[in-house]
């Protein structure tokens, strides 16, 4: 095994090209801030041109075929620009990366006609357009396929209704470009087989938007209502009702099989010097042994999760034999490190932690930040219903026919 | 050996209890939350007419000399709704200080105030090298004629918002002990000099910062003995810190019982989610949690109320706090795991219980520091 990086020459040179782009366009200052929610309406509308000037490039989606609108890079090449455009948002300079739309084509990809490929990729994969992900309803949370939309066929639309919670990353004032709504257009029909997924044009009469008041999350989130929406015929994204599957495409690409080489948690790495550079008494915080202990807690944690990354790249890359359940494992490792994190921050900084001021607030407000996200593990999934996966990825109780219920 | 309540404090149990699901429902709790001065004062008022305020201090001096396993049963109650307000700092904390180190004429002139809710007093104490430990006393007082000159900034101080005297812990002395050369002084909040603004962020209550810019304050407004100040707050801080405890307990019920009949309640897969393992297993978490610090805060209830030997008083009240902080820390993010998406809505009281949670984890000391109190005094 050798776990070093090496980097070709041509690499070295792609990450000259990649820096002096986000040097041209990045903010000179460190303004971006680390909570989402707190982004502004100007700073969210320029993060969505950076986008779309990735998407030009063919950065904004690289790995994805050229035809479809992505970049069809190498690997070589995302690397690099994983680990450029990663540098930049740490250092709270750049407001852009809004990639939720480029994994709403999981369901395209899989389920999708080539029409369709043709029609809605380009503008996902290059930036252009930005949509919710609506699959989450008041009653249909962890079980999505309870959910009580409905669309129902009249000529070339189908009228839908429904109610959609907890979606979107949007700053109030902005409206997404089109949402993507999973509706029951088969009632009569069995579980999972009942569903189709729309791209709901999100400007049509009868759709409401009420922002939701968070304590945290990863950027301001709606509810929607559709009261009577009339959405084109052409909207349907795969097969009526094959919506459960292209849902389900797009829920393996957000919990991330494919691993990553930037490591994710750079906050731990932050508090780490901020400790050793903080005096409290005359001697630095970290000097205390029990937040030595601590934090050194901490940096295992990470150190795990980076590992865990290197590991399902080199699976994917075919280097090592794949194991069903590793991408679940990171995010399930991801939800239940965030409240130890959180808990450690109080031990560690007291009430300083909780601080949310410009002056006195720990690392720009990324600590503040740590400590809410703590109790919000639920985006995504809950922590259980990751559980779920794994163990059936893992064959545990596959006889059990509510088993087969429990689905997400 | 009776574990059970008298009957005054099942009478008070149930019109406390009453009383706040009248008045203090959870929704009142989010708007004191959502202002500016996180302070009601018509809450502060009621329950300052119905004794709550005045209970801990003497009948003489205007309260009603109750004891503090009584005071439990009301910090439980109130710990239950989320009462907010300064019933620590003003009637616990700055109330003790002053009965018990107070000339009889501060008593006189201060306490009737305070029992009343007619006067709000703060106490400030720690600073930016944050910490419950006398070596983190560093704000300087120096005397000048018949006066002390104040200088230094304290900080995450809890009501002085609406505080109108602090009593503010300053040093006056250097010396080998950090504990020697404390003194306490009673500063009239609109003294020059003296500044004070809330720190904006995710707390439970207001937490401010509070700057002495060369503050005068008049040598009679010592409490006490000048630089014997820390020794006088032992016993204010044992008062508060246990009934503080009550209040966490009485939160954590709270958090379990809501959670309790969330789970019954929610359906998903077509059964109550208390159906799924995973979600028993998280609210036996918070039983577990709830009934390790009622119990341990009740022993301690006791052992201060019948004057136990000081050590072992210590010892029972820096268990109770340390293991309360937890627990009310940990049913809070158990709650939360099991309300998922609606737990993170500001439309829902739960944010508001493990925001309080994570503020009151430090105040007074966090469980660390309890649990190092606690190590010295059993010998390791
Ligand atoms: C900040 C944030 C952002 C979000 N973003 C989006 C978004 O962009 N788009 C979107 O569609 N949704 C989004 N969601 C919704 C999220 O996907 C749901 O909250 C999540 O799926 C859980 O659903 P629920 O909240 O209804 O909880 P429930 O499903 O009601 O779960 C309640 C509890 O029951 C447990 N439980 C449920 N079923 C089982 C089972 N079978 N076995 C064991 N335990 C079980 C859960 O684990 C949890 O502990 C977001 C949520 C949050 C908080």
């Amino acid at each position: 095994m050798d776990f070093e990086f090496y980097y070709t020459k041509e690499q070295e040179e792609f990450r000259k090209e990649v820096s002096a782009f986000i040097e041209e366009n990045a903010y000179k200052e460190p303004i971006v801030p680390p909570d989402p929610v707190q982004m502004s309406k100007e700073m969210f509308i320029y993060g969505r041109e950076l986008d779309r000037k990735m998407g030009k490039k063919g950065w904004f989606a690289p790995a994805y075929p050229k035809q479809y609108g992505g970049g069809g890079l190498d690997l070589d090449h995302c690397i690099i620009l994983a680990e450029e455009f990663a540098k930049v948002s740490e250092q709270h300079r750049w407001p852009g990366g809004h990639e939720v739309s480029s994994i709403h084509t999981g369901g395209i990809m899989s389920q999708g006609t080539e029409e369709q490929k043709r029609k809605f990729l380009p503008k996902l994969l290059s930036g252009e357009w930005f949509g919710f992900q609506c699959f989450t309803e008041p009653d249909a949370g962890s079980d999505e396929a309870s959910m009580k939309s409905t669309a129902v066929r009249d000529g070339d639309v189908y009228v839908i209704n429904g109610d959609k919670v907890f979606v979107g990353q949007q700053p109030e004032g902005l409206r997404p470009d089109y949402l993507y709504w999973p509706a029951v257009t088969d009632p009569k029909a069995p579980r999972h087989q009942n569903i189709s997924a729309f791209f709901i044009p999100a400007d049509l009469p009868g759709i409401t938007y009420i922002p939701l008041n968070l304590i945290a999350a990863e950027g301001q989130k709606w509810e929607v209502l559709c009261e009577d929406v009339r959405c084109p015929a052409d909207r349907l994204i795969g097969e009526e009702n094959k919506g459960w599957l292209v849902t389900q495409a797009t829920l393996a690409l957000e919990h991330g099989g494919g691993g990553s080489l930037t490591p994710r948690n750079k906050r731990v790495l932050h508090v780490i010097d901020y400790c050793k550079k903080t005096l409290r008494n005359g001697k630095p915080i970290s000097s205390n042994p029990m937040v030595r202990d601590l934090l050194v807690q901490l940096y295992i944690e990470a150190e795990v999760g980076r590992l865990w990354g290197v590991r399902n790249f080199a699976m994917s890359q075919g280097q090592i034999p794949r194991i069903r359940y590793t991408g679940t494992q990171i995010s399930l490792h991801r939800k239940r490190f965030s409240p130890v994190f959180g808990k450690a921050l109080m031990d560690i900084l007291g009430p300083a932690c909780l601080i949310d001021d410009p002056e006195l607030g720990i690392l720009l407000g990324e600590v503040v930040n740590e400590v809410r996200m703590a109790d919000v593990t639920h985006i995504g999934g809950t922590p259980e219903v990751q559980q779920i996966m794994m163990s059936r990825a893992m064959g545990l109780g596959r006889s059990a026919t509510r088993a087969e219920a429990v689905h997400k | 050996m009776d574990l059970s309540l008298t009957e005054t404090q099942e009478m008070l149990k149930n019109t406390t209890r009453d009383f706040l699901k009248q008045e203090c429902p959870w929704t009142v709790v989010k708007e004191v939350d959502d202002s500016k001065t996180g302070f009601s004062a018509e809450l502060w008022r009621k329950t300052s007419e119905l004794g709550w305020v005045g209970m801990s201090l003497p009948e003489a001096y205007g309260g009603m000399g109750s004891s503090i396993q009584d005071l439990g049963v009301l910090y439980e109650e109130m710990g239950q709704a989320l009462l907010p307000g300064p019933y620590f700092s003003s009637p616990l904390l700055c109330g003790s200080i002053i009965l018990e180190s107070g000339t009889e004429e501060q008593k006189k002139k201060l306490l009737p105030a305070i029992a009343d809710g007619k006067q709000i007093l703060a106490l400030a104490l720690t600073e930016p090298d944050y910490g419950w430990e006398p070596e983190c006393i560093h704000l300087s007082a120096t005397a000048k004629g018949s006066n002390f000159v104040l200088n230094g900034t304290k900080r995450f101080i809890h009501d002085a918002q609406i505080a109108d005297q602090i009593i503010c812990v300053a040093r006056t002395k250097k010396s080998s002990n950090p504990a020697d050369g404390i003194t306490l002084f009673l500063v009239d909040k609109k003294s020059r000099g003296l500044s004070c603004r809330d720190l904006p962020g995710f707390v439970g209550e207001k937490l401010n910062e509070m700057t002495f810019n060369s503050v005068e304050v008049p040598a009679a407004n010592i409490i006490g003995k000048k630089d014997n100040g820390w020794s006088a707050l032992a016993k204010p801080m044992r008062i508060t810190s246990v009934l503080m405890s009550s209040y966490m307990v009485g939160a954590c019920q709270h958090l379990l019982d809501m959670t309790v009949e969330y789970a019954q309640t929610r359906v998903q897969f077509g059964q109550p989610i208390g159906a799924f393992q995973w979600v028993q297993g998280y609210i036996i978490g918070q039983a577990n949690h709830l009934e390790k610090a009622r119990w341990i805060t009740a022993e301690a209830l006791w052992k201060v109320d019948t004057n136990k030997p000081q050590a072992e008083q210590d010892e029972a009240v820096s268990l109770a706090k340390s293991v309360a902080s937890e627990s009310f820390h940990e049913c809070g993010h158990l709650s939360h795991e099991v309300h998922a998406g609606v737990g993170v809505d500001k439309k829902f009281p739960l944010y508001l219980y493990s925001k309080k949670a994570k503020t009151l984890y430090s105040y007074l000391g966090d469980p660390i520091y309890h649990r190092k109190r606690v190590a010295d005094l059993i010998g390791l």
